[in-house]
């Protein structure tokens, strides 16, 4: 287990991985750095503080990364967004449902309990958050690596979470059926609002990384 | 949530697996994924593959089940080595859906398309004329189970009523 900043992180990898994959220090440092980045911005949306309550960056089975989201079965509020520029990569941003009605109450200023469910309105402030969130946690990547990275639009997608992630998946399985997924979970201190925010980076994204610290 | 049990095998992503009943094969969560089920109903051998891309064209792996260029064909041999009597095959087919998919990230999401005419084409070369029943594309997950004792196929969706191909 690594440490940083005071919060715990597992590095631990199933299967070995790319080379650069094995320099993950500087890796994970860096999407560290991005998602506690992302979840302020968060923060400052929901006017709470969030806080990361769990980070683990990992080479993992592709058929598996679905577990990192409940299972393929369970449904869930999915905010989908590409990393477009230097290199490539996927974000998904994952709730619960009941969960992504409570955020959509407080982003809207509504009484608790007045999201029942995920209409075009619903799926916009959604699709705003992941946008925030997407864009802080690129702009830590870009300016860590001289790398230029881009979020494109959000996608929204309500479903079970194999098949909102298995399209993404397909993408990465045409290099490798072993991906590096970053699993992060976080909360606020007084309000269960836990999510996933999986970063699923291509192995060009994770390269631009280790390069920057080998010239640094 | 569906978990693996003795009877009940689940066929993850990128796999194939061909057995005789008892037992139920099941294919989580589909979206541009293909489930391709084949079943014999004398033998009662089925067998299904998860689909997750078209073809594997010039990789190193393009021999795995992942592909339908070559889940296709593995699967009709499992079959055939199994016990199945090929002439009496009942082939469906579900999953291909389009999650999403405007803007940038419309390629992404299209691939269920390319699965599904990916998979139509292999059976075809495969000698296969006519596929049995259909439940592909929308912009929904699908959960496909098929009864190896029965040769039921049955496919949920969030927010469905369940249907049987």
């Amino acid at each position: 287990m690594a440490e940083l900043k005071g919060r715990k992180m597992s590095t631990n990898q199933e299967t070995p991985g790319p080379a650069a994959y094995h320099q993950g220090d500087r890796w994970a440092q860096l999407v560290f750095e991005g998602i506690n980045s992302s979840v302020s911005g968060l923060s400052e949306m929901v006017g709470q503080e969030v806080r990361v309550t769990s980070l683990d960056p990992r080479q993992r089975d592709a058929g598996k990364v679905h577990d990192l989201l409940g299972g393929p079965e369970k449904l869930i509020a999915g905010v989908y967004l590409g990393i477009e520029g230097t290199a490539p990569g996927q974000l998904l941003l994952a709730f619960d449902p009941e969960t992504a009605y409570k955020l959509i109450d407080m982003l809207m200023a509504q009484p608790p309990g007045t999201t029942t469910e995920i209409g075009e309105m619903e799926a916009s402030v959604l699709g705003e958050m992941g946008n925030v969130m997407g864009s802080f946690f690129l702009t830590v990547l870009g300016d860590n690596t001289d790398g230029q990275l881009m979020p494109t639009p959000p996608l929204v997608i309500h479903d079970m979470a194999g098949s909102v992630i298995d399209a993404v998946l397909a993408q990465m399985m045409l290099d490798a059926d072993d991906i590096m997924a970053v699993e992060t979970k976080f909360g606020t201190a007084d309000m269960e609002i836990e999510g996933a925010f999986l970063v699923l980076p291509s192995t060009a994204l994770v390269n631009l990384a280790v390069q920057e610290r080998r010239a640094a | 949530m569906t978990t693996e049990t003795a009877d009940n095998l689940v066929v993850g992503l990128g796999q194939l697996h061909v057995r005789k009943a008892p037992g139920v094969l099941v294919c989580l969560g589909l979206g541009s994924c293909i489930a391709l089920s084949a079943y014999d109903s004398e033998s009662k051998v089925g067998g299904m593959a998860h689909i997750v891309l078209p073809d594997g064209n010039g990789r190193t792996d393009q021999d795995s089940p992942k592909y339908a260029s070559s889940a296709v064909p593995l699967l009709l041999d499992e079959m055939d080595r199994l016990g199945a009597n090929m002439s009496r095959l009942l082939i469906r087919m579900s999953g291909g859906a389009r999650m999403a998919g405007t803007g940038s990230l419309g390629a992404v999401f299209k691939i269920g398309e390319s699965n599904i005419e990916a998979t139509r084409k292999a059976l075809a070369e495969s000698g296969i004329v006519r596929v049995a029943g259909t439940d592909i594309g929308g912009s929904h997950g699908r959960t496909v189970r098929l009864s190896l004792e029965t040769g039921k196929l049955t496919i949920t969706a969030s927010n469905r009523e369940p249907i049987e191909i």
